[in-house]
């Protein structure tokens, strides 16, 4: 089995395993958005180039929320979320090998980090729509 | 199984048919109500959702599907009709995965990758199920 590979399963037990579990969770913790703002988090995270592109985006979201007034909840839980995977992917040695320079490091946890991201994303969109329904 | 080679596959897809098969009742019931929720009008959802059981490569993609649907759905209308897609959500979710662990245990399949194409088969398995009632059930009410 080539190293890809196994990163490939890796990828698909985390998703169906913890990521799914937390954005049921999260969902459950923060609430939920509206309908529309969803689907641009999930089609910013489909045409982001790295992790890094789609926390911007949430404290781009949240400084809108705050200037309406409103307690970005969603937004702060994400970009904390997204933050912690980040600081979890450093030593998880199934995709980020130890002997990385400073420059691999981050290329390695802006392309796996995205993967995950996108995979989160994923999850807590349909656990949106499913506990939005009806409004 | 991964690895394990075609005879541990048999008696993997042996289980799982015969599992299947025990939860007649509860694939029977949930195909009765897709065929009053969807009707012949939209039972190209059950077939999207025989497609998307077929492909997947992880259980989350049918939930997510089974959730975004059950979401945009009318009040009891088609995936909330008599909670269909809630109910069906369950069974996956719970049902489904004490099947996968209690094949697991038997067949003694303790890699978590092996554990999950079990849990693919089971629910492929029983999603086909559901759409046969659907489509039976459907055909019934054409000809009566």
């Amino acid at each position: 089995m080539t190293r890809a590979h196994e990163q490939e399963i890796a990828l698909r037990l985390l998703s169906d395993g913890k990521l799914y579990a937390d954005a049921v969770a999260f969902i459950h913790d923060k609430g939920t958005t509206t309908n529309s703002q969803i689907a641009g988090l999930e089609n910013l995270a489909g045409a982001a180039d790295g992790l890094t592109a789609i926390i911007g985006f949430c404290n781009h979201q949240a400084d809108k929320e705050r200037k309406r007034g409103h307690d970005p909840v969603f937004y702060n839980g994400l970009k904390q979320y997204l933050e912690n995977v980040r600081l979890e992917l450093k030593t998880n040695r199934e995709f980020v090998p130890a002997d990385l320079s400073k420059r691999q490091l981050r290329e390695h946890l802006e392309a796996y980090g995205l993967l995950f991201a996108r995979e989160f994303i994923h999850h807590v969109a349909a656990e949106h729509r499913y506990r939005s329904e009806g409004r | 199984m991964n690895g394990q080679g075609n005879a541990q596959r048999m008696k993997v897809l042996k289980e799982v048919g015969i599992r299947v098969d025990k939860l007649r009742g509860n694939t029977e019931d949930l195909g009765k109500t897709a065929a009053e929720g969807f009707g012949d009008k939209h039972k190209s959802q059950m077939k999207n959702l025989e497609t998307i059981a077929n492909s997947a490569l992880k259980v989350s993609d049918v939930l997510d599907y089974i959730k975004r649907q059950t979401g945009r759905a009318k009040p009891n209308q088609e995936w909330k009709y008599q909670q269909f897609g809630k109910n069906l959500l369950g069974m996956v979710e719970k049902t489904l995965k004490q099947e996968r662990d209690s094949i697991c245990g038997k067949l003694a399949i303790d890699d978590d990758f092996d554990q999950l194409e079990v849990y693919l088969l089971i629910v492929r398995e029983c999603v086909r199920q559901i759409v046969i009632h659907f489509e039976f059930e459907l055909g019934t009410k054409e000809t009566a």
